[in-house]
């Protein structure tokens, strides 16, 4: 594909800015945009030539009277954007071909009455808007709420990904006016979230959910094959946040952690929090696992966190003292010194080793 | 000497006169060349021959001439290194004009002047010193008579030697800057403070014999009933004193049982010092390490209230370190008791408050803040002055670490306290409150400090340093651009913001050697500013603690050199290699654990209170102080992954071990470590290194597997044999 296309089709999206006189604003695109096409048509193969008839045949047909028709027309259309794979780095073609007649569809759909296929049509436009919709406009959500809310991965990732974007500028909107966000969108950010947690995009899953102020839903999003990269990735980026949102990433996380078993995991967070010796106990007794509560200690103890280990924790005696001993660091001279046997370094040094050493050791 | 000859023109007859080389290329020389030679080789027949009839000689003169031409030959003649025959026949010649012979010949003289001077020692200086001021070379005269012993003498006859006055000047100079280095040089072999000295020996021993229970100054087996640890005791004077009880706390560090045992002894000591050092020394062994019977507070408890000052602050502090992090109710009691008399000498007071600090880390206990809040406002201007005071702000600041806007309140009440401590005690709070939580807002803000002019000598940038690498050390990437605007503040900074920056690097990158830290700190340590130089070389004690680096020993060791004779330099060179090799490099002082995930409080305040008490060294840490550098014992660790079994037993397992990659963000299973090595447990850990199982034989019950792991069988594991 020669590059003047490429650069063209890239740009579409943000194709608002007045210098540049080539894209048309939505209401002329027959006019003008035809122009253009005829410019161009020598540089597209006979496939895509075919391709473009066929799109161009589609939107024609999407306006005629017959419903019948008008459903099939859509359908076709929606197939062929669906079908259309392409890389990350171009517009899918059918994308591309239809850019033009986005007004007219636009248009068109304001007219039509409310009916499943008018739904049909707001899905076909709201993936349109993916390319064509000016910054701010938010128009792929607008039509996505106005459509049939189908699998929503069944437009590609990209698509996904570009409405999650329009969904925290619609959430900070809402936001600045006060209003609380309404229970579609709520569902259409679990559909999105739903849809990254399945395709081993956890972090855009989690992005989307602290943009929207609401990451308590992520819990019921991980599975068992995911947990641990999204505790990892909310654990790393609640370094990087403001000060309320950093621990409610830590306690989401510790959440998780907890629900899929991985205590010392959760124990490690636990240190982190406001109140940690509730949510260390907490950790703790979630298991009865005598030797798991050992390791528990050693970290505890590395932690240096004086905890007392009570009936909560394990109602034996003797293993409450084998804990207490842990927690207390009782042992950690004994290893230290097992490790210095190991390495062989027991051998008392004077100062004067130390002045003169040129390498002591290994 | 060889690379004199060198120099030589090959065309001077003097070469041509070798014996050997010119029949073995006979080819190379030109005819003219040729001719010369032959000539001078009638003249000269047998050169032995020559010398062996020299005695015969009769006539004085002739045998004068001989010497000369002898001399001038065995200037290039195959010789045995360490002959000196050119300035033997010289000695014995006609002693005319030394120029004749041409530039090289008074060189090679002057080269074995030299080594003869070396051989003479002592008993024929007037030779040498004669010879060069023949050369009417009497600057050099002048050198050689200073190292002579009677050398007064020498050096008046070289004065006298010229009538050019601008020479005499020039000699008075040489002499005044070698009486200087004599001075010098005997200022530090008499004051080699020996004292120091051996503080320094007491503190370098205590940090790399650290927790093994046995060294060679405190534990050494007693041969007499004396015992070496007494003697080396009293090898240190008065607070030294306490500092050598302490270190035998270090030595047996985390051994409560054996530690108390030995350490008690000296309780009994007539000695204030002694028991004052007894009591931290009671409080270093109990670091970390707990015990339902509280040994540490039942034999340290009853001396916070004599008289002397040293006991109650060795008594107070080794409280604050046994105790530390744990919120103990009787130690605030009691405690807090102390800061509320108004009796309580002010170093008694400051101690208190930083013991309170510890033992209640970031427990924003508010009754505390206030008495020390109220310690702050009513003390006198003279004693705010005083260079510890600023351990107060650091104490307060204890209190909320970590705990970010909960410090509010108290730094609102701050702002009230004399303009003296005003400032400093804001910008202290703030970054102890902020201490590890990356927060760019304040990290902005206390660069925003750094650049402004101060007029009336305020110190509270130097905290404000220290606070950038406290805040931004939480995460990598802050804290690699936290060096890099240290490094700007460096170039452009004032003079106490320099200072700060040294320590500060130290904090950023403490136990882990960045190859570029290292060398900004070793450009520092021989900076023009001794507390710059100084705070440069510590830090490298800091960055390098525990990993036994080689460079940054080498680095030390040639530091030690350089600062021979500035006692509070060497010290602090000592006080590094010490921390260097820290529990002979086993020891962690870095407060990060678990993946560079967790913070341990107890750690960083540690590390906080002796930063800030070295942003006055002269003061603090070479003045009577110098014991404040055991509050490091609360960051110290074992770099260690020691693997054990369910009975808790050491058990070996092989593990690799390697350099950690950030695998955040990425799908799949990606490799968590790379360039990894496979060891048997127990292994050390170096920053930024991680370890993983190499065996599928055992499940480790934690995933991060650093410290104490306990393993245990994996069920699907099945022999292959």
């Amino acid at each position: 594909m020669p590059p003047r296309e490429d650069t063209n089709g890239a740009g579409g999206a943000s194709s608002a800015s007045p210098s540049e006189p080539a894209p048309p604003p939505p209401q002329q695109v027959k006019g003008k945009g035809k122009k253009k096409d005829e410019k161009k048509d020598d540089d597209l193969s006979e496939e895509d030539q075919a391709l473009k008839e066929k799109l161009e045949l589609y939107v024609v047909r999407a306006q005629d009277s017959d419903p019948g028709v008008q459903k099939l027309a859509l359908e076709s259309m929606r197939q062929e954007i669906r079908t259309a794979t392409s890389s990350m780095t171009s517009v899918p073609k059918p994308l591309k071909f239809l850019r033009p007649h986005y007004g007219t569809l636009k248009s068109y759909f304001e007219t039509m009455p409310d009916s499943d296929l008018k739904k049909y049509m707001a899905d076909i436009l709201s993936v349109l808007a993916l390319t064509m919709s000016v910054e701010g406009e938010r128009e792929s959500l607008k039509y996505r709420m106005m459509g049939s809310e189908g699998d929503i991965g069944s437009w590609g990732h990209e698509y996904v990904r570009n409405l999650a974007g329009e969904i925290a500028q619609e959430f900070q909107r809402l936001q600045d006016d006060d209003v609380p966000m309404d229970k579609s969108l709520m569902e259409l950010v679990q559909q999105i979230v739903s849809f990254h947690m399945k395709h081993n995009a956890e972090p855009e899953a989690v992005d989307l959910l602290m943009e929207v102020e609401n990451l308590d839903l992520l819990v019921e999003h991980v599975d068992a094959t995911n947990y641990k990269r999204t505790c990892l990735y909310l654990t790393s980026s609640s370094k990087y946040l403001p000060a309320p949102d950093d621990m409610l990433a830590l306690k989401i996380a510790y959440e998780i952690y907890l629900k899929f078993g991985d205590l010392a995991s959760a124990l490690r967070i636990a240190l982190l929090l406001d109140n940690k010796l509730q949510y260390v106990k907490q950790v703790y007794t979630a298991t009865d696992d005598l030797l798991l509560k050992k390791q528990f200690s050693y970290i505890v103890a590395r932690h240096g966190l004086s905890m007392d280990i009570d009936d909560e924790i394990t109602a034996d005696e003797n293993d409450k003292e084998v804990l207490q001993e842990i927690v207390y660091n009782t042992k950690l001279s004994e290893g230290y010194l097992t490790l210095a046997r190991d390495i062989e370094v027991m051998e008392p040094k004077s100062p004067e080793d130390i002045y003169k050493v040129t390498c002591l050791f290994f | 000497m060889q690379r004199r000859l060198a120099m030589v023109s090959g065309r001077s007859p003097l070469s041509r006169n070798k014996c050997r080389p010119a029949p073995a290329q006979p080819g190379r020389s030109s005819e003219e060349d040729q001719a010369l030679k032959e000539k001078l080789e009638l003249y000269v027949c047998a050169r032995a021959g020559l010398r062996s009839r020299r005695p015969e000689v009769g006539a004085r003169e002739h045998e004068k001439y001989m010497a000369d031409i002898l001399s001038g030959i065995s200037l290039n003649n195959v010789r045995v290194e360490g002959e000196r025959e050119s300035l033997k026949y010289r000695m014995m010649g006609s002693e005319g004009d030394i120029g004749s012979w041409g530039h090289e010949y008074v060189r090679n003289l002057a080269g074995e002047i030299a080594q003869e001077f070396q051989r003479l020692q002592h008993n024929a200086e007037p030779e040498a010193v004669d010879l060069l001021m023949e050369f009417g070379d009497l600057a050099s005269a002048l050198r050689i008579a200073l190292l002579l012993d009677n050398k007064l003498q020498y050096v008046k006859q070289v004065y006298t030697a010229t009538d050019d006055l601008l020479l005499k000047k020039q000699f008075s100079y040489i002499v005044a800057r070698h009486v200087h280095l004599i001075d010098g040089r005997g200022a530090t072999s008499s004051s080699l403070d020996s004292a120091r000295q051996n503080l320094a020996a007491t503190f370098v021993n205590a940090f790399v014999n650290a927790g093994f229970g046995q060294d060679k100054l405190m534990t050494a087996p007693s041969d007499s009933s004396g015992g070496s640890s007494g003697n080396w005791l009293f090898k240190n004077k008065e607070h030294g004193k306490a500092s050598a009880a302490a270190s035998l706390g270090m030595i047996l560090l985390w051994d409560s049982d054996s530690g108390l045992a030995q350490l008690d002894k000296y309780l009994h000591s007539n000695d204030t010092h002694v028991v004052a050092g007894a009591l931290l020394g009671i409080g270093i062994v109990s670091c970390g390490v707990k015990n339902d019977c509280d040994p540490a507070f039942a034999l340290i408890s009853e001396y916070i209230g004599r008289d002397e000052s040293i006991i109650r602050i060795g008594a107070i502090l080794g409280l604050g370190i046994a105790y530390a992090g744990s919120q103990k109710d009787e130690l605030q009691a009691q405690l807090s008791a102390i800061l509320a008399d108004s009796q309580t000498p002010l170093e008694v007071l400051v101690f208190t408050a930083i013991s309170l600090g510890l033992v209640f880390i970031g427990s924003c206990n508010e009754e505390i803040a206030q008495s020390i809040i109220f310690v702050l406002m009513d003390r006198s201007e003279a004693e705010l002055a005083e260079p510890i005071i600023r351990l107060l702000p650091v104490a307060l600041g204890l209190l909320y670490l970590g705990k970010q806007e909960s410090v509010e309140a108290t730094a609102e009440v701050s702002k009230t306290f004399d303009e003296k401590i005003r400032k400093y005690c804001d910008v202290t709070l703030m970054s102890l409150a902020y201490a590890g939580t990356g927060n760019v807002l304040k990290v902005q803000k206390l660069l925003g400090i750094c650049s402004e002019h101060l007029e009336k000598g305020e110190t509270h940038q130097g905290p404000a340093v220290l606070g950038i690498a406290l805040i931004s050390m939480a995460e990598e990437l802050g804290a690699d651009m936290a060096v890099r605007s240290l490094e700007r503040l460096l170039q452009y900074g004032e003079q106490n913001i320099r200072r700060a920056v040294p320590l500060a690097l130290g904090m950023l990158c403490i136990s882990n050697p960045k190859v570029n830290v290292m060398d900004t700190l070793s450009r520092l340590s021989h900076d023009a500013d001794a507390e710059v130089s100084m705070a440069a070389i510590i830090s490298l004690g800091l960055i390098g603690a525990g990993t036994n680096n080689a460079r940054i020993a080498g680095m030390l060791r040639n530091l030690s050199s350089y600062y021979y004779k500035e006692a509070g330099h060497l010290f602090c060179v000592r006080i590094a290699q010490g921390l260097a090799h820290l529990g002979k490099g086993l020891l962690t002082l870095s407060p990060y654990h678990s993946d560079r995930f967790l913070l341990s409080p107890i750690a960083l305040a540690g590390l906080v209170t002796v930063l800030h008490a070295c942003l006055d060294m002269k003061s603090i840490i070479l003045g009577k102080y110098h014991y404040m550098l055991y509050i490091l014992v609360l960051a110290m660790q074992p770099r260690m992954l020691l693997t054990v079994d369910q009975d808790l037993k050491p058990l070996s397992v092989p593990v690799r071990v390697g350099q950690a990659v950030d695998v955040v963000g990425q799908a799949g299973k990606p490799k968590t470590i790379t360039g990894f090595q496979t060891h048997s447990t127990p292994v050390l850990l170096a920053a930024g290194e991680r370890a993983e199982l190499a065996t599928e034989k055992y499940v480790p019950l934690s995933p991060f597997l650093e410290g104490f792991v306990i393993l245990k069988k994996n069920p699907e594991y099945h022999d292959e044999d």
